[in-house]
């Protein structure tokens, strides 16, 4: 025996092979982790445009000019609709926020209703998960199950619905292919059958891809293509199909399953909220500590406080979440690592690689999401901590 | 014996972790002075074994993959940090009572090979804390025999001569 040889050795822990074995059928299933963005937009966003850049194809002149008569006929025949809902499955995690796609994951259903009247009242939905509504006044939007909610003023309506706000004003929708059918270069393909005339679309990913973390995040994120079947004698939008191609395979995200038009809906049913917590997502945040720092050195301060269990210095960060969600997961926390701060996508934030052990001893990985895109530069949590 | 397919590769790596997870944990420890970092390292090491290696019984030797791996993480953290492996920092840590123990060795022991330059030290801690035979410390370190030998006779001589340490003892 020397001074040098421990008199016992320390055994691994029981959670050691767990860990890694959790870690690997994650990373199988869920290639890339799923962000859960809370907000998703940003508090001083007005309106997001929801126009594709279309990848040019070549068409012949007359099927370009076929292409903008039925488009045309259909925002025509769009000014004599009151209402409509459509009801869609899309690949997606229910919780996450609209935009969100994941190819790896099965179909959640969903349905978005829409009224043309004096107040234009519109609902969307994900079934078991996010819920938005617009009372003509206001935008809420909400979780199944979390005990808060999110109030936004009208203006940010776009940015509540990401994706689906091209099914906010369908005229749009129709007007950005016709504008793009306008250039020199055709866009879009076009087939007919004796009832219905197919319009499909190509497009490329929107965003930053030098890291490629939210290549495939959602539709706007995707090289994707978009096919719109008309109905030949209404010339109204019968149903939709958006596929995405990862690694040349076309797959569908997101397809609608019945458009119904002018039927009868019970807004003050559709429209009702459920008793939880309000908060207003177009809060002024004064500026704090966290202000002039770097996204990794704010990331860095508040996992500080989390481990500290500092509920004054974690409560301005964790504005979108419930603050005894974040005290029960993440109090008493034991900092890893955390490295360097990196933007991917559309996203207005930015992305902190971060390991921290939690105090029932799982080891949490995540790519935190933090934005500080706010009058004061604060930066808030907005991503990635699986609540 | 090895399997084909991603979940035989599986039980397979839980065969591996389960044969190598006391003595890598270990080895780890008394190289950064934390369980938590300890654990954090091996896993890692075996996730990143895992995704390196389309099938583990391809991997030459999986025992010095694995020393050698977790060896450069914890030379990689000692560098970068140096803060957290103070060692009045690491006794005032608040550790649970089963631990203390471990705690308290890797205090003894950081003290005294602090007193030898790294190369030394670590043939030190390889031979007498891993009870690592010197044919296995020369493969690890992908060093000669004769280099690790003079290494540690160089280290064990410096502390024998050291009057701070002259009270411990250093049987080989």
């Amino acid at each position: 025996m020397n001074n040098l040889t421990p008199s016992r050795l320390p055994v691994a822990p029981d959670s050691l092979k767990t860990n890694v074995i959790n870690r690997l059928n994650l990373q199988q299933t869920m290639k890339k982790r799923t962000l859960i963005r809370r907000i998703s937009i940003s508090a001083a966003a007005v309106v997001v445009a929801v126009v594709a850049i279309i990848i040019p194809v070549s068409l012949a002149t007359n099927a370009v000019a076929q292409s903008k008569q039925i488009i045309s006929s259909a925002i025509e025949k769009m000014a004599d609709v009151d209402n409509y809902t459509v009801s869609f499955k899309l690949r997606a995690e229910p919780n996450e926020n609209f935009a969100s796609i994941n190819a790896n994951v099965d179909f959640v259903n969903g349905r978005f209703s829409r009224s043309f009247g004096t107040v234009p009242y519109w609902k969307i939905e994900k079934q078991g998960g996010r819920t938005a509504i617009f009372n003509g006044d206001s935008v809420y939007m909400w979780i199944s199950d979390q005990p808060l909610g999110f109030s936004f003023n009208s203006s940010t309506q776009y940015g509540v619905l990401e994706t689906f706000s091209a099914l906010l004003e369908p005229q749009m929708l129709l007007e950005s292919q016709l504008l793009a059918l306008s250039g020199d270069n055709a866009v879009a393909a076009i087939e007919k059958t004796d009832s219905q005339i197919f319009l499909t679309v190509d497009a490329e990913a929107v965003g930053d891809f030098k890291n490629d973390y939210m290549l495939n995040a959602s539709i706007g994120e995707s090289y994707n293509r978009r096919t719109y079947v008309f109905d030949k004698a209404s010339k109204l939008l019968n149903s939709f199909k958006v596929e995405v191609i990862i690694e040349g395979k076309y797959i569908t995200v997101l397809q609608s399953e019945q458009i119904s038009y002018n039927q009868p809906i019970d807004w003050a049913v559709a429209l009702q909220r459920p008793a939880i917590q309000w908060r207003n997502a177009s809060e002024e945040f004064s500026s704090n500590v966290l202000s002039k720092l770097s996204a990794a050195q704010a990331v860095t301060e508040i996992l500080r406080a989390l481990s500290l269990s500092d509920i004054a210095a974690t409560q301005n960060a964790f504005y979108y979440y419930d603050a005894k969600q974040v005290e029960s997961k993440f109090f008493g926390l034991k900092i890893l690592a955390v490295g360097a701060a990196f933007t991917s996508g559309d996203y207005a934030g930015q992305f902190v690689p971060c390991r921290v052990k939690l105090k029932n001893g799982e080891i949490f990985e995540t790519n935190l999401a933090i934005r500080n895109d706010n009058d004061n530069g604060v930066w808030l949590i907005d991503g990635g901590v699986s609540l | 014996m090895f399997y084909l397919g991603r979940n035989n590769k599986l039980k397979d790596l839980e065969r591996v972790i389960e044969e190598y997870q006391d003595r890598l944990f270990s080895f780890a420890f008394f190289r950064v002075g934390s369980f938590d970092v300890a654990q954090d390292i091996v896993q890692d090491v075996f996730f990143k074994f895992f995704n390196e290696n389309s099938r583990l019984d391809r991997v030459a030797s999986i025992k010095s993959y694995l020393y050698r791996a977790i060896l450069n993480r914890c030379i990689d953290y000692r560098r970068t940090h140096r803060q957290m492996l103070c060692l009045d920092a690491i006794r005032e840590l608040a550790v649970p009572q089963e631990e203390k123990q471990f705690y308290e060795e890797f205090i003894s022991i950081e003290e005294l090979l602090r007193e030898l330059p790294d190369e030394q030290a670590e043939i030190l801690r390889l031979h007498f804390t891993d009870n690592m035979p010197f044919v296995d410390i020369a493969s690890l370190m992908e060093l000669s025999v004769n280099t690790v030998k003079s290494r540690f006779r160089y280290g064990i001589e410096k502390l024998r001569n050291s009057p701070k340490l002259k009270d411990f003892n250093f049987d080989e």
